[in-house]
């Protein structure tokens, strides 16, 4: 069965294990071969930060792990324009293949999923 | 078509803020656990005047967890306070159900 | 309908486990059917046979024990996210040459293909945080 699934991340790299629990759930959708879409919410921008380096905290590097998703065919990443903005970002500050969005965007993706899932 | 669950208080974390952010007008809001504290914030209050923006259908409260922060007196209308089997039926009105915590 | 439940935080230092185990009663007595209830991050720790709560409290362990048992519910840990914060069945236990392990039926260790197959069987996936 082959599902459009919109998975929700929101929560920062690091601070908690939200963000790698929610890429590991990522990463063995893809592996059954969902149709998986990915909006970085909220805090959940930082983990798209460039030049992360996990090594020195015990952690592994968030971005890096990121990074492998066009591999597995996981190539709709998305933020919303405001997340950025409050966060004085901007797209060069992130990792390669992300898109910005408007709300009513969001709204079309939205639309289009058999099931939502947040992390 | 959305329910969103609010799981925090909107005093201490930003799951009501980002909820609303992605809100769509035939959406609805479910408070529930620390989320029942939304009744008294601005950003939930914001919503229900007339000149909002992003308006969800309707606003519900579990009561169980309102009343047991001794909130009963606080919430009023258009928050609807709703039982946990109705909570249940309005899972399973809406086709996503999203939590924020 | 359909139903599955995602659990995240731990018993006791969050109320999201007792949410759950409310809803799920409510669902089995509103008459829909809970495929299953998936236990990840720190949610694996309701699975642990050892908790000891004082007497005046819940017993969450106990609560799914019974509730799986008298309704045939499918209570899945996620077996990476139990591992790691000591959460073992008799089978783990002895595979990693530990001395002790602290769960056991009704909770099953499994991976997190069974959130995904419960996300694609499943009418709705509540989330309790």
């Amino acid at each position: 069965m082959k599902k459009k699934i919109l998975v929700l991340m929101r929560q920062a790299p690091y601070g908690s294990s939200l963000a790698r629990d929610g890429l590991d759930y990522i990463l063995t959708s893809a592996a059954y071969d969902q149709d998986i879409t990915i909006l970085f919410l909220g805090d959940g921008v930082w983990q798209l930060l460039k030049q992360q380096n996990g090594k020195s905290i015990y952690a592994k590097t968030h971005s890096a792990s990121l990074e492998v998703l066009p591999m597995y065919d996981i190539e709709s990443l998305y933020v919303l324009s405001d997340d950025l903005e409050d966060r004085q970002l901007s797209l060069n500050d992130l990792i390669p293949g992300v898109e910005i969005i408007e709300k009513d965007e969001f709204h079309q993706i939205m639309n289009t999923q058999d099931s939502v899932i947040g992390f | 078509m959305t329910l969103h669950l609010i799981q925090r208080s909107p005093f201490t974390h930003q799951a009501l803020s980002n909820c609303l952010k992605t809100l769509m007008p035939e959406d609805s809001i479910l408070l529930m656990e620390d989320g029942v504290y939304s009744i008294q914030h601005p950003l939930l209050q914001d919503i229900l005047t007339p000149a909002a923006q992003a308006k969800p259908t309707s606003i519900y409260a579990l009561i169980d967890d309102v009343n047991a922060r001794g909130l009963e007196a606080f919430n009023h209308t258009p928050i609807l306070n709703i039982s946990m089997a109705e909570f249940v039926e309005q899972c399973a009105q809406h086709k996503h159900v999203i939590s924020w915590y | 309908m359909k139903f599955s439940l995602l659990v995240l935080s731990s018993p006791y230092s969050r109320q999201a486990s007792e949410s759950a185990l409310r809803f799920a009663k409510s669902c089995i007595d509103n008459g829909h059917t809970l495929y299953r209830i998936f236990f990840y991050q720190d949610g694996v720790q309701n699975a642990s046979q050892l908790q000891t709560p004082a007497q005046d409290e819940l017993n969450l362990h106990k609560e799914w024990q019974s509730l799986a048992e008298n309704h045939d519910l499918d209570l899945v840990v996620c077996i990476a996210a139990a591992l790691k914060r000591g959460v073992l069945n008799k089978e783990e236990a002895d595979r990693y040459d530990q001395a002790a392990f602290n769960t056991d039926a009704p909770f099953e260790l499994s991976g997190l293909g069974q959130l995904l197959d419960a996300q694609l069987q499943s009418d709705r996936l509540i989330t309790f945080a």
